[in-house]
């Protein structure tokens, strides 16, 4: 009976092109699925055309409703859940804006510089597939971006489900407000990004660990830079009243000490627990996967510093499946011996001089009252290009 | 995501201890604006602030209606008092409460003692020195220091007017104690209790027979909360913008200075709060006044700044250890009276290094000008001259004007020094045990990084004051 079947040529054409249809949509799938991963919550920063998003106060803002978050198709549920009114939408831009910014800043001068691409996914482009350094870094900096951000909107009661909400201000937590300003605000952002932007990675995976460890350092690194600044005043200099307020760091200071995690980043690779060792009590089919340094007399990580399992890319020339762009057409410093000197910037290729010419504004004077007036003088500087 | 994190179980074990605690440095960068220091130190100090000492006013304002705005018998009043300070009391400082309350009711023990019949000088001197040495064990023997801290200055005032009384009792002027309602009253009352300046027995009395209520008095309570506010805002916030970015070590030693005067300013422009919320006027009619900012702002001089630091509690020293001990010679009964400020204030190390450094200033510069008043015939004394002086040269003289104007500076210099002592007497506690010499060089570090500028031309002076 079977045999007969399969004897019919109609059905054999039938059967294959149904094979072949669900082997090309599960290749669809696939790759729409391992795109839509890619993609990440950083696209916040950036406006919906791809622009990089000039002024936050812009009129459309105000139009943003509860179900603006459901369009944002690079969010995952839980991020989707977390972003619920325009407030949040807002601090969350903020926060994503924030760590681009800060990420172009600090590499500025490196070969490859934080660059946004229009046209992809996940705003750095495949370049970030790489568990490299750079990657370590991009992670590290937007977590703390956005945890800044959010412990800044509850710092100033403008979230509502932080506890330093105006309205829970007059209730008691007596000894919270007492001793302690508001307390609760680094932790709400700690925690918010945490379960924001950790909700994406996979902890199975090696580059769901590395993430997941990066994203946790920024956080720590943003931690021990917040203060708390307290006064004690009463007679004579005791302490019968103690006002605290927090200290809230400008994030470049964090910005750099983040970069300082990344120049001394630790090369780490994936290790399976052993066969050894009983599993866990939640038998899963594979056993979990740790980070462990690259050679025995490594040092081991603390939870503040950065890992990256992946040698980087030179970055030097023009590669379009990783949209690094190349250091063509960078302006380099002649004079400087750090990464942005044109030995090291412009990979050897050497460099062109080009004379730019335009107006400066000199001899500034105040003039009463009350304007500034400059001169106009006009220069002709030096410009290295590489090639 | 918690058992991802146990798997780093062997990595080296970070300290994940709270945020620091940031007391000396400055919190601000160079380029903060004006508006997010006002939204980042101002709104959440204000706020904190108000919630602490809410409860306070209230239980003031509850014991002015209950006591004066409808006649109840006294012995009820007093009862009032009591029961009203005990509210405010706990509600700014909280459960550490317990033990100066405690403390409180315990003293009335001693004005017995006071009271026997075979009251004898000695005894009087044995009860002072016995609360005084309470303080300054207290002090040092970190138990529960952090609850010390905070109640150091209410129990000063208790024991102020404990001494008071006793003092009173040994001068003649009070035959017999008062009975322990009105005593309770008394050093509970909640216009005095928790910031509250010194006031005398029978000025706590009068108040129940006060009965002005007016637009006057509801105004000036509002100027002076408004004031007190703008103090505090001042001496968290405004300064450390204001210098903000400037590291040069004496700038920054004014501007702690500064921050420390200011917040002095608010506790005492908060006392007036209450008091003058309490009914309470000084004996002349006019509203309880217990620093004149502006006197020490723009000082005249060192004695002139000491005596309007705090009005009420200068009185009393002047009048119940000043004034007693005139007779051992006028150095002697500076330096005493200072050493029984500093006890008073449980001889917290920072505080007794400043007041026994200002006790020597203030003597040199007092005798000094008054040398340099004789000998010129003018009006450089330390304090503004009478109307009817007899001296040559008089205040419009520009001369004058110009050597006053000089000791001001001088003076304000001074103040700078002194001031930064007080700056963080709350945290770095190291324990005494660690090396007396480890302790006195840890506590007068400030002073030492300044190269104890202001010991040495005071020194200088003084040896020319000898000279002359």
């Amino acid at each position: 009976m079977l045999t007969s079947l399969f004897k019919s040529t109609t059905f054999t054409r039938n059967v294959v092109l149904t094979l072949k249809t669900v082997q090309l949509s599960i290749l669809c799938l696939v790759i729409l699925f391992f795109r839509l991963t890619q993609a990440t919550w950083w696209l916040l920063g950036v406006d919906h055309n791809y622009q990089p998003m000039n002024d936050m106060g812009s009129p459309t803002d105000s139009n943003d409703s509860i179900h603006e978050c459901h369009k944002f198709q690079f969010l995952n549920d839980i991020q989707k859940d977390k972003c619920r009114n325009d407030k949040m939408i807002r601090t969350l831009k903020s926060g994503a804006k924030l760590g681009i910014e800060e990420c172009q800043y600090q590499l500025q001068s490196h070969r490859w510089n934080c660059s946004v691409i229009h046209e992809a996914d996940n705003v750095f482009g495949k370049v970030l597939t790489i568990q490299s350094r750079e990657n370590a870094y991009v992670h590290a900096v937007s977590a703390a971006s956005l945890a800044y951000q959010v412990t800044k909107a509850c710092a100033r009661g403008e979230l509502h489900n932080c506890s330093c909400d105006g309205k829970v201000r007059t209730r008691s937590t007596k000894g919270k407000w007492q001793w302690g300003g508001c307390s609760e605000d680094v932790k709400y952002g700690a925690d918010f990004s945490r379960e924001f932007a950790d909700s994406v990675e996979d902890q199975l995976t090696p580059d769901g660990l590395m993430n997941l460890h990066n994203n946790e350092a920024g956080r720590r690194l943003l931690k021990n830079s917040m203060s708390l600044s307290c006064k004690c005043h009463g007679v004579s200099g005791s302490c019968t009243m103690k006002v605290c307020w927090r200290v809230l760091t400008p994030f470049r200071d964090i910005g750099d000490k983040i970069k300082e995690k990344f120049e001394g980043a630790f090369r780490v690779k994936p290790v399976r627990r052993s066969e050894n060792k009983p599993l866990s009590h939640n038998n899963e089919k594979a056993p979990k996967l740790r980070l462990k340094p690259m050679m025995k007399e490594m040092k081991k990580p603390t939870k503040k510093d950065l890992v990256y399992i992946e040698e980087s890319p030179t970055y030097c020339d023009r590669n379009e499946t990783f949209h690094v762009l190349g250091t063509k057409g960078r302006v380099c410093n002649k004079t400087s011996d750090g990464p942005d000197g044109c030995k090291l910037l412009c990979c050897g290729r050497g460099y062109q001089t080009l004379v730019r010419e335009g107006v400066d504004k000199c001899n500034c004077q105040f003039v009463w009252c009350c304007r500034v007036q400059c001169e106009k003088c006009p220069y002709k500087r030096d410009e290295h290009i590489c090639n | 995501m918690e058992d991802y994190y146990e798997e780093y179980e062997d990595y080296e074990s970070e300290d994940i201890s709270d945020e620091s605690l940031l007391y000396d440095t400055s919190p601000f960068g160079a380029d903060v604006s004006a508006k997010s220091v006002y939204d980042e130190c101002m709104e959440p100090t204000v706020y904190s602030a108000v919630d602490q000492v809410i409860w306070l006013l209230f239980s003031c304002l509850l014991f002015r209606i209950l006591t004066q705005l409808v006649t109840i018998p006294k012995p009820l009043c007093h009862f009032v008092s009591f029961i009203t300070g005990l509210i405010g009391l706990f509600s700014v400082v909280g459960p550490n409460a317990l033990y100066t309350s405690i403390l409180g009711v315990a003293t009335y023990w001693c004005l017995v003692c006071c009271a026997k019949r075979s009251f004898a000088s000695s005894t009087y001197k044995i009860i002072v020195g016995g609360l005084l040495i309470y303080l300054v064990v207290r002090e040092y023997y970190n138990v529960l220091p952090e609850s010390w801290e905070q109640v150091r200055g209410v129990q000063m005032i208790m024991v102020m007017k404990t001494l008071s009384l006793c003092y009173e009792i040994f001068d003649g002027r009070r035959k017999e104690i008062p009975p322990l309602l009105d005593y309770l009253g008394y050093v509970f009352c909640p216009a005095t209790v928790v910031f509250g300046p010194w006031i005398s027995f029978n000025s706590y009395a009068h108040a129940f027979e006060n009965g002005r209520w007016g637009i006057g008095w509801g105004i000036r309570i509002f100027a002076t909360s408004i004031l007190s506010v703008i103090c505090l805002g001042f001496s968290s916030c405004w300064v450390y913008w204001f210098f903000a970015g400037i590291n040069l070590s004496w700038i920054i030693a004014m501007r702690d200075a500064l921050s420390v005067r200011f917040s002095h300013y608010f506790v005492c422009l908060m006392s007036e709060v209450t008091c003058t919320l309490c009914g309470f006027y000084s004996d002349d009619g006019v509203s309880v006044e217990v620093t004149k900012p502006w006197k020490i702002e723009f000082p005249r001089s060192l004695v002139d700044v000491v005596i309007n630091w705090n009005i009420s509690m200068h009185q009393w020293l002047k009048h119940h250890i000043f004034r007693p001990s005139k007779q051992m010679g006028r150095f002697r009964s500076v330096l005493l009276t200072f050493l029984v400020s500093s006890m008073l204030h449980g001889m917290n190390f920072n505080l007794t290094m400043v007041l026994l450094s200002l006790g020597f200033y203030t003597y040199v510069e007092y005798t000094l000008r008054e040398k340099l008043g004789n000998i010129f015939d003018a009006c450089i004394l330390s304090r503004t001259c009478p109307p009817n002086c007899q001296h040559a040269y008089k205040y419009p003289n520009v001369a004058v004007i110009t050597v006053n104007l000089l000791f001001g500076f001088w003076a304000y210099f001074h103040l700078a020094y002194l001031g930064i002592m007080m700056d963080k007497s709350q945290i770095e506690d190291e324990a005494p045990s660690d090396g007396f010499l480890n302790f006195i060089s840890n506590g007068l570090k400030r002073w030492s990084e300044l190269g104890y500028a202001s010991h040495w031309a005071m020194l200088i002076v003084s040896i020319g004051n000898l000279v002359i």
